[in-house]
């Protein structure tokens, strides 16, 4: 066990965290704020908001991560945007992470009950007092472990970013092996990195699952 | 503009490749199905220490990238000095990274049936593989299907990893295409639309298998 080269080469594969979790917080918090109130549109009687929203959703739900990847880093190139493989990544984890967390706010949705808005109408709530105080906080309830589950989806996805050169755990790791020859090692520590960010990310979800349990 | 003259070039190839990817998605789905049932089975009868183990290796497949699985098989094989060409690696891959997850679904399938109705097709004395065909699978199956399918959809979308260790399937070889044309919308967007059409196919696939496993109860 060469515990000196480990030590060191799991050093610089850390340094990669960084953008692995940068990648996955922007996009959980941009495609949260996104699928919500599309959720909500989904919702309502009028096709023309349905419509455009279930063949996004599907589209972005059936093509491969990896080609939205493509689309957002060169597609985007040829038609006069070019971005940062960052950025790119970002746009593309957005692009179908909020198509998931859209329909996972949708199962929420539908799991509240008739009562809940003919409840808040007696009261005489407005429209978006009713939607933010009785009815999200609900969805969120109901929604949570689909969404957690989805969430370290998300994370682990992240090392597809390594493919458009997103200095993350995966890349870093490719480069490493390039440099050190030493491939089993290096992709394990990169392998048990990943495993232990996803295992934090369960235990904290199956904490919050539970405290949920506790308030209904 | 666009450039359809791009598009009508490089369909063939690209549909070539298609081939490559769905041969890719089924011996996957295959492997992981076999592996998956295997394990079901293992996990019923569990000797203690059996039981642990294929709970960390699913464990594992469910926190790990798929990804790092295949730079592990593509890098570290060759190291140990087993050659296999990059396609049988790739469903080597995404068969024991997908096993997991068919473990849980047959799993799911198998304890929906009711234990009474094997020990009563027992006691009719029904032949045993009758048992299995006429009684538990009918039943089972309408339960795992859906999980199923929608599992099959993610090994669709998973093959298009298998571009990254040379698999010259649909994506890898767009990718290849984009950087010789310099033109990735006009390959992108055919390529999309496969993905799409193949997806779709799988739901009608569901959607007749629903029809035809239907319990009348």
């Amino acid at each position: 066990m060469d515990w000196e080269f480990l030590a060191h080469n799991f050093r610089i594969l850390i340094r990669g965290t960084g953008n692995t979790l940068l990648l996955g917080a922007a996009t959980l918090v941009l495609a949260t704020l996104l699928a919500l109130p599309l959720a909500a549109a989904s919702n309502t009687q009028r096709r023309a908001l349905r419509w455009p929203i279930a063949a996004y959703a599907w589209a972005a739900r059936g093509i491969p991560e990896l080609i939205i990847l493509f689309f957002c880093f060169y597609g985007l190139g040829q038609l006069g945007l070019r971005l940062e493989p960052m950025p790119a990544a970002i746009l593309a984890f957005t692009i179908f992470s909020t198509a998931y967390f859209l329909e996972i706010f949708r199962g929420g949705l539908r799991g509240v009950g008739r009562g809940q808005y003919d409840g808040a109408a007696a009261l005489g709530l407005s429209y978006p007092r009713m939607m933010l105080r009785i009815i999200l906080p609900q969805v969120l309830r109901i929604a949570a472990p689909a969404y957690l589950t989805m969430a370290i989806s998300v994370l682990k996805l992240t090392s597809i970013a390594s493919v458009v050169a997103v200095t993350e755990v995966t890349h870093t790791a490719n480069k490493m092996i390039v440099a050190t020859q030493r491939p089993f090692e290096i992709l394990s520590m990169a392998f048990l990195i990943y495993v232990v960010m996803n295992s934090i990310l369960i235990g904290l979800q199956m904490l919050i699952e539970k405290r949920l349990k506790l308030k209904t | 503009m666009f450039d359809w003259q791009i598009v009508i070039t490089h369909l063939p190839d690209l549909l070539r490749a298609t081939v490559r990817t769905i041969q890719l998605t089924l011996w996957t789905v295959l492997l992981g199905t076999v592996l998956g049932v295997a394990l079901a089975i293992v996990r019923q009868s569990a000797a203690p220490m059996l039981g642990r183990a294929i709970a960390v290796y699913s464990w594992f497949m469910r926190t790990g990238p798929l990804l790092v699985i295949l730079y592990f098989l593509y890098y570290g094989l060759p190291r140990v000095g087993i050659y296999l060409p990059a396609f049988q690696l790739a469903v080597l891959g995404g068969g024991v990274a997908s096993g997991a997850y068919y473990m849980e679904i047959i799993r799911g399938g198998i304890l929906a049936v009711p234990k009474g109705q094997m020990d009563a097709a027992r006691a009719l004395g029904m032949h045993p593989l009758r048992v299995w065909t006429r009684v538990v699978l009918p039943q089972a199956i309408p339960v795992f299907l859906p999980p199923f399918v929608s599992n099959t959809q993610l090994i669709l979308k998973g093959s298009s990893l298998a571009g990254v260790i040379t698999v010259a399937e649909l994506t890898g070889v767009g990718n290849r295409f984009i950087s010789l044309t310099f033109r990735p919308l006009e390959i992108l967007f055919p390529v999309a639309v496969i993905y799409l059409t193949l997806n779709s196919v799988l739901v009608l696939l569901q959607m007749a298998g629903e029809r035809a496993w239907h319990t009348r109860r």
